[in-house]
């Protein structure tokens, strides 16, 4: 009875294809990137005001944007960190939008996906980048070195490499600690440990991972949510790792196509959003087993929950491709699809979870 | 009924939320805008941000980044799932174990990396002191160019030149006990270090180390044979203990050493190859002076033969049968005859090494045969030696290709030219021979730019004596002399034989070859008479 409402608050149409929406944090705004028919790259910020949407600044580059995120600037600036078809990352400067900040020629190919953290924000720790590519290889980036990543991770040289589609950082609950997550075509999902700089974890989902996301980027890492190609949500549970199980996990099926994304409520961890190719919406929550661990040759092992489908909700015909919670409004959410149109979503009841 | 209330109920609970949401956003709007504007003056205040990954290794940041790179393929190897045979059947065992080895050795390589890194910044601190001692050293400040240089030890303590740099300070101040030190250093660091060596020498003769310092200054001027300060400190040397000790031996050696030496002098640019260091000479000085052996009348020292690599003959080693009169044979084995004295027999004789060398040689420069045959027949020798009238009852049999002198085959280069010269100038018939063999025009072709006076003056003494004794032709070797390269220089350096070498021949090859007269002085313009 008590099910929360998904509404579309505001559509609105444009002209070109979307492929990414962010929250500009500490605002009413957000922005919404794509490619232009002529495949060159637009980027657009909107400031919501008595119901509506209204544009406020356009950023236009040669080559199309395909994803953003502001998690590793600090509020003081707010630089929007965007990954190009050409390879590239740039941070974008909003109030100076006529040339980025910074550029890095990042990637061979495609950035397919990109995560930030450490920004004042969003976690502790160095501001740092991550971003994923069709080349096969996950850069991590300190917007302070200009030149050169601070780490890569890419398969060696005669290894085949493999489409990278999902990058998410997390377990970023003190200076030193972080983890790198990253998600490829053929299922495979690697963690990656920046404090020792090596593999800690990976394993394989049988499908392409379209997206990965700890439910927080700056606590001791908790939850991991992944997304994949048919239709499936997978949970892994990351308090305790077995020696040899390695962490558990769940998958839901949902959507009855792929799923392209999965974003978690920044005011409840356990609630989280998964947006489908078919342009539905599912509202998940978490529910946590009464012991979060039990002991398997004599090592502790976690025990993983179950999900409960809060609301569903079909929005598009086309895939949702970009979804982004309010940082400062619980309940505000803003989502891209291929339909060409942008929601500004409300998510009514969710105080009540 | 109750659930169509129920819905409604719902729905029109669903509007409020909305409504509520609504009514919400916009307030919350105008909360945001002022709360956006203050966004950027409220939060500037910097937290302390750790710093930028990795930052601290950034020499060699590859290398770190290259870990997890490394480390990620690995995992890829790992994941062979069960069922997937051909990929275990591809799988490479011994591979795999090579490359867990690896990973394990791939931490200490980079802390190898690390060390050499440092140790190459400490080298580089040491040499900008080394560089400010050797300014002091310039404007004579002994001091401060003696704390330089220790500074630059302190750094990097195993370069000699340090050490080396300090002891010649040490030296200038008179310290030279100090400078005799370093200098052991030094050499301890780098055995043929010559500047070492001779400035050892220096102290030590200063310190009265006679002895000692003989022996520095010769090793360095068998190292350095050019050397003209190396040499006239050895000859001062020499003198000095001369004139101190009056050991007859010494007496005996000492004089033909200096004169070699004074011919030296006379001749810079005598090539190393010509003038073996007269070790032999030498090393008997230093047996018969320093030895403590018993004096057996019958028994024979032998001293090491101390030759730096790169003198060392690279000739397989020559057997020779040394047959004693007491009807004892002992085969010994004998180093190529210009590395003397490697070795005699032990008992029985009453040979130097020297002497014994003599004999090698005055066996080679005879002619095989005399002498030779008729000890074979007598099965007693007696072997003429030259200045000592000591009386070898040895017969010795040298393998027949050292005895029977075999002709070089014609050079194709200056090397070769050289090394067969090297076996053969002694034998003036042997150097006729093999000149006879090279087609004169061919000279420049076989010396290039690398004739030196030395050999030019050994070439046009054979060509004036056997040459022309044999009434052989001679033109084209003149001729050909003169198109080598460098060769007017060659020319400031003839001596007086030289010329009168040339003139024998200027002649000869006018009344022999009927070379014109015009031919014949352009010919002396080339040799600048």
């Amino acid at each position: 009875m008590d099910k929360p409402q998904i509404i579309a608050h505001i559509e609105k149409s444009v002209n070109y294809s979307l492929f990414d929406c962010r929250w500009m944090p500490c605002s009413a705004k957000f922005v919404v990137m794509g490619s232009l028919p002529n495949s060159s790259g637009v980027i657009q910020l909107y400031e919501i005001s008595g119901g509506d949407a209204k544009l406020i600044k356009e950023i236009k580059s040669d080559k199309a944007f395909k994803c953003g995120t502001f998690g590793g600037s600090k509020l003081s600036n707010r630089l929007l960190a965007t990954g190009d078809f050409d390879g590239r990352l740039h941070l974008w400067d909003l109030e100076r939008p006529d040339s980025s900040a910074y550029s890095y020629n990042a990637h061979k190919e495609i950035v397919n996906c990109i995560d930030g953290v450490g920004g004042m924000s969003t976690g502790c720790g160095a501001p740092e980048i991550v971003t994923g590519s069709r080349d096969g290889a996950v850069k991590v980036w300190d917007p302070r070195q200009k030149d050169r990543p601070v780490a890569i991770m890419e398969p060696e040289e005669g290894e085949n490499k493999r489409d990278c589609w999902a990058v998410g950082f997390g377990n970023s609950y003190n200076s030193e600690e972080r983890v790198v997550c990253a998600g490829y075509d053929n299922g495979d999902i690697k963690m990656f440990d920046l404090k020792t700089m090596s593999l800690r974890w990976e394993t394989n989902v049988k499908n392409g991972v379209c997206c990965l996301e700890y439910d927080r980027k700056d606590i001791k890492m908790n939850k991991l949510v992944a997304t994949t190609l048919e239709s499936k949500v997978c949970v892994f549970d990351l308090r305790t790792q077995h020696p040899k199980a390695g962490f558990p996990h769940l998958s839901e099926k949902a959507h009855k196509s792929t799923v392209w994304l999965s974003r978690h409520l920044p005011q409840n961890r356990e609630i989280f959003m998964t947006c489908g190719g078919s342009g539905t919406l599912c509202l998940w929550k978490y529910n946590y087993p009464e012991k979060r661990t039990t002991m398997l040759d004599g090592e502790e092992m976690g025990v993983v929950g179950n999900l409960s489908l809060l609301q569903n909700a079909t929005l598009s015909t086309q895939p949702i491709c970009g979804f982004d919670w309010s940082p400062d409004k619980q309940g505000l959410a803003v989502c891209t699809s291929f339909d060409q149109a942008f929601r500004v979503l409300i998510v009514t009841k969710l105080n009540l979870f | 009924m109750n659930s169509s209330i129920e819905l409604q109920r719902q729905i029109k609970e669903n509007a409020e939320d909305l409504r509520r949401f609504v009514s919400d956003l916009s307030s919350w709007e105008e909360e945001m805008k002022r709360k956006d504007s203050g966004a950027y003056a409220g939060s500037s205040k910097d937290n302390v941000v750790p710093p930028i990954r990795n930052a601290t290794k950034k020499c060699d940041n590859s290398n770190s980044v290259g870990v997890p790179t490394s480390e990620e393929p690995h995992g890829v190897k790992k994941r062979i799932s069960s069922n997937d045979y051909a990929a275990w059947e591809k799988f490479d065992v011994e591979k795999a174990c090579d490359e867990v080895e690896n990973s394990v050795t791939t931490p200490k390589a980079e802390s190898e990396e690390e060390r050499v890194i440092k140790e190459k910044r400490l080298r580089d601190e040491a040499n900008v002191e080394k560089e400010k001692g050797n300014q002091f050293v310039k404007k004579g400040q002994w001091d401060r160019a003696i704390e330089c240089y220790s500074r630059a030890i302190k750094c990097y303590s195993r370069d000699a030149i340090f050490y080396c740099n300090r002891a010649l300070c040490f030296l200038k101040k008179k310290d030279y006990r100090a400078a005799e030190t370093d200098c052991t250093s030094a050499l301890s660091l780098d055995s043929t270090y010559v500047k070492a060596l001779h400035r050892r020498g220096l102290a030590r003769k200063e310190l009265n180390q006679l002895r000692d310092a003989a022996e520095d200054l010769y090793r360095a001027s068998e190292l350095e044979p050019n050397n003209m300060a190396v040499r006239s400190d050895f000859n001062t040397v020499l003198a000095a203990r001369i004139s101190e000790t009056g050991d007859e031996t010494m007496r005996q050696e000492v004089p033909i050493d200096i004169a070699i030496n004074v011919e030296r002098k006379l001749d810079p640019i005598l090539p190393a190859t010509k003038h073996r260091p007269p070790s032999s000479t030498f090393k008997e000085t230093k047996s018969t002076a320093e030895t403590a052996w018993p004096k057996v009348e019958d028994t024979v020292l032998i001293e090491p033969v101390k030759i730096p690599p790169h003198k060392q003959s690279k000739k397989p080693l020559l057997r020779i049968k040394i047959q004693e009169d007491c009807e004892i044979t002992a085969v010994k084995t004998v180093r190529e005859h210009n590395l003397p004295a490697q070795s005699a027999s032990g008992t029985g004789t009453n040979v130097r090494p020297e002497t014994l060398k003599n004999n090698l040689e005055a066996k080679r420069e005879e002619d095989a045969s005399s002498s030779f045959d008729n000890a074979k027949k007598s099965n007693k020798p007696k072997i003429a030696i030259s200045k000592s009238e000591l009386n070898s009852s040895m017969k010795i049999e040298a393998s027949p290709l050292q005895e029977t002198e075999v002709i070089p085959p014609v050079p194709k280069n200056s090397v070769q030219f050289l090394a067969a010269w090297r076996q053969i100038y002694k034998n003036s018939k042997i150097c006729c021979q093999y000149l006879k063999q090279i087609n004169g025009e061919n000279l420049p072709k076989i010396f290039q730019d690398s004739l030196d006076g030395n050999i030019l003056s050994q070439i046009l003494n054979i060509l004036a004596t056997e040459f022309v004794d044999a009434n052989e032709p001679v033109l084209s070797y003149i001729q050909g002399l003169t198109k080598v390269r460098r060769f007017r220089t060659l020319t400031l350096f003839l001596s007086q034989s030289d010329k009168e070498s040339l003139e024998i021949l200027f002649r000869h090859t006018q009344k022999l070859e009927n070379t014109s007269s015009d031919l014949i002085v352009s010919i002396r313009k080339d040799y600048e008479f």
